[in-house]
Order: C-alpha cells, then sequence, then structure tokens
C-alpha cells in the first residue's frame, strides 16, 4: 500500500478509499472519486502524510479510557488515529485524501483556543489500524497524574511500514503540568521515513 | 605630454582636459560599480532567503541609480550642473531626489512583492516596510540634497503647515487619529469576515484614512476610519469557534427522540461540525404546526457558512430517509355556525 508503485492498469485500495488506474494510450488516468489526473510517466508513491486536514497544526486523542499514573511511572502504548495519504509524483503531489472519519474539535477556550484534528482511541499494547500513533507516557512529578488526552503537534515526518502509517513517537510528561512532545524520532525499528525530521513540544494549557 | 587645456563648449562653461579625465573616470567606474552590483544582488537572489528585497528588480534599481549618480557627477565635474536651487547645487538637488525615487520604488515593489507571496496577511508587514523606507529615503535625500542643515527649517514649515491643515481638514485628522486608536484597539485585521456600518464583507484593506470591505457580493466599501471607530463592529472570525444555530420542525405524530438520535448521527458525520464543543439538540418550543428542535453546532469560524448550508441539508435528507415529516404550516379554523356544505354532481 504504502511506497512506490510501478502503473498498471487495475485498483489500489487504501483504506476506505479505493485508486484506479486506467491506462489510456500514452498516458494514465488516475481516478479516485471525484479525482482525475492524467499520469504521463509511470511510477507514483503513495505516501502517510500527517493528517492536517484544512490546515490545523495539533491533533486531539481523547482517551476512551483516562490514565491514572503514579509519579515515576511510565507506560507505552499505542493510539489508532486518523491519518492522511499523500500521493506524488516527484515532488508533485497528485492528490491527498484523509483515511477514515475527519473530525476536528476546539481546543481550549472559546476566545483562546484552537481547532485540532480529532480522534478518539483507547491504549493498545500492539499497533492496530493503518494510522497509528505511540505514545509513552511518563510522569515525573511527586504526585499521581491523569491524562485524558493527548494533544501533540503535527510535523511533516512520518513513519511508515508497506500497510501501517506511524507518526512519530510521542512523549507525554506528566509533571505540573501535561506537556506533549513530538519527538520526530521513529516509534520502532525497521521503518521508512517521509519528511523532515523536527521535534516540537507542546505543553497542554488546558 | 598632455597638456591642462581649456576648451569652452558652452558659452560661459569652460572644460579642462583634468575635469574632463575626472568625469569619464566617474562614468566608467559608475558603469562598472553598477554591473558588479547588479550581478552580485543578481546571484545572491538565487540563493538567498530575503528574495523580498534581494531581486532582480532591486538589482535593476540599484544599478539605474548608480549609472545616473555617476553621470550626475560628471556632469558636476564639468561644471554643467553649477546652478543654485535653493542655495544648494543643482546635481545635488537631483540625486537626493533620485535617491527618495529609488527608495519609494523599492518600497513599493517589496510590498507588491509581499503581498503576492504571503497575500492580505502581510499587508501591515509589507506597509510598515514600505513607509519605513520611504522615510529614511526622504531624509537620507534630504541630507545629499544639502538640506539637512535646514531641516528644522523645513519641520517647523511642515508643523505651521499641518496646524493649518488641521482646522481645513478636521475631518481628514479625525479619520488618521481614529486609524491610529483602531490600528493599536485592533478589532478587526485585513481578511477578516466582518459586519459594520449595515456592509457585511470581507476586510480589503486599512489605510490612513479610510478601511476597505469587499462585499459578500464583490463590491467596495470605503468607510471612513473615523465612522468605522464610532460603529459596531461584527468580527465574524475574532475567536476561532462560531456557532451555527438552526430550528427543524417535525410533526406531531414522530417520536422526539428517534428525531434528535436522527439529528445528533448526522452531525457526527460532517467534519468540520466541532466533536467539542459537542452540539446540543433539544425542543426548543412546542410550535403551532410543529415541534421545534434547536439544533446548536460549533464550527470553525472561518467553515461557519459551509458547515451551516450542510447541516440544512443532511439533516432535511436524513429526515426524509428516516420517514419523519417535516411539515406544512396548519391551522385549524372554528366556525361560529355549523358549517353546511353542499354538494353538487
Amino acid at each position: 500500500m504504502f511506497g512506490k508503485i510501478k502503473l498498471a492498469q487495475g485498483s489500489i485500495s487504501i483504506g476506505d478509499q479505493i485508486i484506479n488506474i486506467k491506462k489510456t494510450g500514452e498516458w494514465f488516468e488516475y481516478l479516485r472519486g471525484n479525482v482525475r489526473k492524467k499520469i504521463i510517466g509511470d511510477i507514483l508513491q503513495i505516501l502517510p502524510a500527517p493528517a492536517k486536514g484544512y490546515g490545523v497544526k495539533l491533533m486531539m486523542v481523547r482517551l476512551e479510557e483516562e490514565i491514572v499514573i503514579a509519579p515515576g511511572s511510565r507506560v507505552e502504548g499505542f493510539l489508532t488515529v486518523p491519518v492522511e495519504v499523500s500521493v506524488r509524483a516527484g515532488e508533485v503531489e497528485v492528490d491527498r485524501f484523509s483515511l477514515g472519519r475527519e473530525k476536528y474539535a476546539l481546543y481550549g477556550t472559546l476566545e483562546r483556543g484552537v481547532i485540532v484534528r480529532y480522534s478518539r482511541g483507547s491504549l493498545q499494547e500492539k499497533p492496530n489500524g493503518i494510522g497509528v500513533l505511540k505514545v509513552r507516557i511518563i510522569n515525573k512529578g511527586t504526585s499521581w497524574g491523569k491524562v485524558d488526552r493527548i494533544v501533540f503537534p503535527l510535523l511533516d515526518v512520518m513513519y511508515y511500514t508497506k500497510d501501517r502509517a506511524f507518526y512519530p513517537l510521542v512523549e507525554v510528561i506528566v509533571d505540573k503540568g501535561i506537556e506533549a512532545i513530538n519527538t520526530g524520532e521513529p516509534p520502532m525499528d525497521g521503518l521508512s521515513v517521509v519528511g523532515e525530521l523536527k521535534k516540537l513540544s507542546f505543553k497542554m494549557r488546558w | 605630454m598632455i597638456k591642462n587645456a581649456t576648451l569652452e563648449l558652452i558659452k560661459g562653461v569652460s572644460l579642462t582636459t583634468d575635469s574632463l579625465f575626472s568625469a569619464m573616470a566617474s562614468i566608467v567606474i559608475g558603469l562598472i560599480l553598477a554591473e558588479v552590483l547588479y550581478r552580485w544582488i543578481l546571484n545572491l537572489s538565487k540563493s538567498t532567503k530575503y528574495v523580498w528585497i534581494l531581486n532582480e528588480d532591486t538589482a535593476k534599481l540599484l544599478r539605474n541609480f548608480i549609472i545616473i549618480g555617476s553621470l550626475l557627477s560628471a556632469f558636476d565635474t564639468l561644471g554643467l550642473f553649477d546652478i543654485m536651487v535653493f542655495g544648494s547645487k543643482l546635481s545635488r538637488v537631483i540625486a537626493g531626489f533620485l535617491l527618495f525615487y529609488i527608495s519609494y520604488l523599492i518600497g513599493k515593489k517589496v510590498q507588491d512583492y509581499w503581498l503576492i507571496k504571503e497575500g492580505a496577511e502581510a499587508q501591515i508587514k509589507a506597509k510598515v516596510f514600505y513607509y519605513a523606507l520611504v522615510t529614511v529615503g526622504f531624509f537620507l535625500a534630504l541630507n545629499i540634497a544639502g538640506f539637512s542643515g535646514k531641516l528644522t527649517t523645513i519641520i517647523a514649515a511642515a508643523g505651521i503647515t499641518g496646524i493649518v491643515l488641521g482646522f481645513s481638514a478636521q475631518t481628514v485628522i479625525a479619520n488618521f487619529i481614529s486609524g491610529i486608536f483602531m490600528y493599536f484597539d485592533k478589532p478587526l485585521k485585513i481578511g477578516d469576515p466582518v459586519e459594520v456600518g449595515g456592509y457585511s464583507g470581507i476586510v480589503h484593506d486599512i489605510r490612513i484614512l479610510s478601511t476597505r470591505i469587499r462585499t459578500w457580493d464583490g463590491l467596495l466599501v470605503r468607510i471612513p476610519n473615523e465612522k468605522l471607530f464610532n460603529s459596531e463592529i461584527k468580527n465574524l472570525a475574532k475567536y476561532p469557534a462560531r456557532r451555527v444555530d438552526v430550528i427543524v420542525g417535525i410533526a406531531y405524530k414522530e417520536d422526539v427522540e428517534r428525531a434528535i438520535k436522527v439529528i445528533r448521527e448526522t452531525l457526527e458525520e460532517i467534519p468540520y461540525v466541532l466533536a467539542e464543543p459537542e452540539p446540543s439538540i433539544f425542543i426548543n418550543e412546542l410550535g403551532d404546526s410543529s415541534v421545534n428542535i434547536a439544533v446548536r453546532a460549533w464550527a470553525p469560524s472561518e467553515k461557519w457558512f459551509d458547515v451551516r448550508t450542510q447541516i440544512l441539508q443532511r439533516i432535511k435528507e436524513a429526515l426524509d430517509r428516516e420517514g419523519i415529516e417535516i411539515p406544512f404550516p396548519q391551522r385549524v379554523n372554528w366556525f361560529a355556525e355549523e358549517l353546511r356544505v353542499k354538494l353538487e354532481h
């Protein structure tokens, strides 16, 4: 699914989306829903992209079960989250679409909040679904902490295998407040990478 | 051996070979310098991130400025510009004017570049740069023209002129001051959707004296800043989220709970209906013809209009699909006396 593909007549299934490729004379026709493109050339890349939607910079994952963590403890797990797919010919983006349900939320107050990409999820031991976020929750404080949602900054870097897209590892530091750090690091070994490596920290004020 | 011969080309203007050589040297040096600077800026423009200032247009303007400056210097050496204007040499006055004009052109081009590249959001930054450059250019030009010693006189004259103008143009001053207050008060910024003074549209430009609004149907409305400052301004995108309020009427015979469930599921399917704050759906009124259900859903401010139209359309479709009736207005008429109906065949 993800990676470089040599175009040939047929269809490619990605999550709930289907890309149809038709060979017409000297070019290929790329068809997905209402999207129609003519491709002169025969190589495309299907790559994962952060779910920025219409241009948001943060994602909020509302946890189905709150996590209560003892001081000095740490836990790692996986969340199933929305992801976007960027179909590229070289550096040119041919198509971009969201996998799964697209939803947004207001994070913060009505006066000073910010619109974020929204999803709900439950911390699991193993990755599940196409879009995966690995989180490491560390309680560095001296008292018990509670995490009911994770809000983290979206970077351009993504990791992937043939079947799954991974966001970089996100560290959630529980201390006096909660800080989510998108480390930019791969969540697991043996993953391919796309995008520029960076690290970004976000203080969850609300 | 070359003698310093004297030559009279124009009546009253004598040229020596020394001055001729100096003039020619001035032109040659000017041309070389102009070309070197031009090529340097051009090369730099290919690799720098400051393309907004280091670009081909700036390179050309500076090259022309240096060429004209060297020509002026050459003419000056030859004594062709030995004419005094307001106590200063004509060549210096021209050079000063030229510098001011070049600053203006560079400022204008940088402003245009920013607006094309970064859109309306860069307007303030572009204007600040433009006015700063023009102001610096103005004072440098005064210096080059040799008027700097007379600066206090100019400022005093400007002050007096200002007072005179102030009395004769109170409205203009009021608009100007209101513009300054608005800058700090920031009730709106370029690109904001607003309702003001009976008009509704997008703020297209905020100028010193007036603010321009492009109405939704594409008209330009110029509102003097004084009027704007004293008006009630409704900024439709000041906050990140805005609520969509819709009333849906269903027939009295329908199951209200099921209708609310259908509406809630419909809202969940619309991406830009925010999951948090959650939409609220409740019976608002037992109306004359229908049970009126209020739907209050939050949307990103910039998507408000799209969300509203989608909500209306999708709720109608969902209720139709589920067979829930949206009734026409109904009226029950009671007659004081028994109504007799005569049927004719």
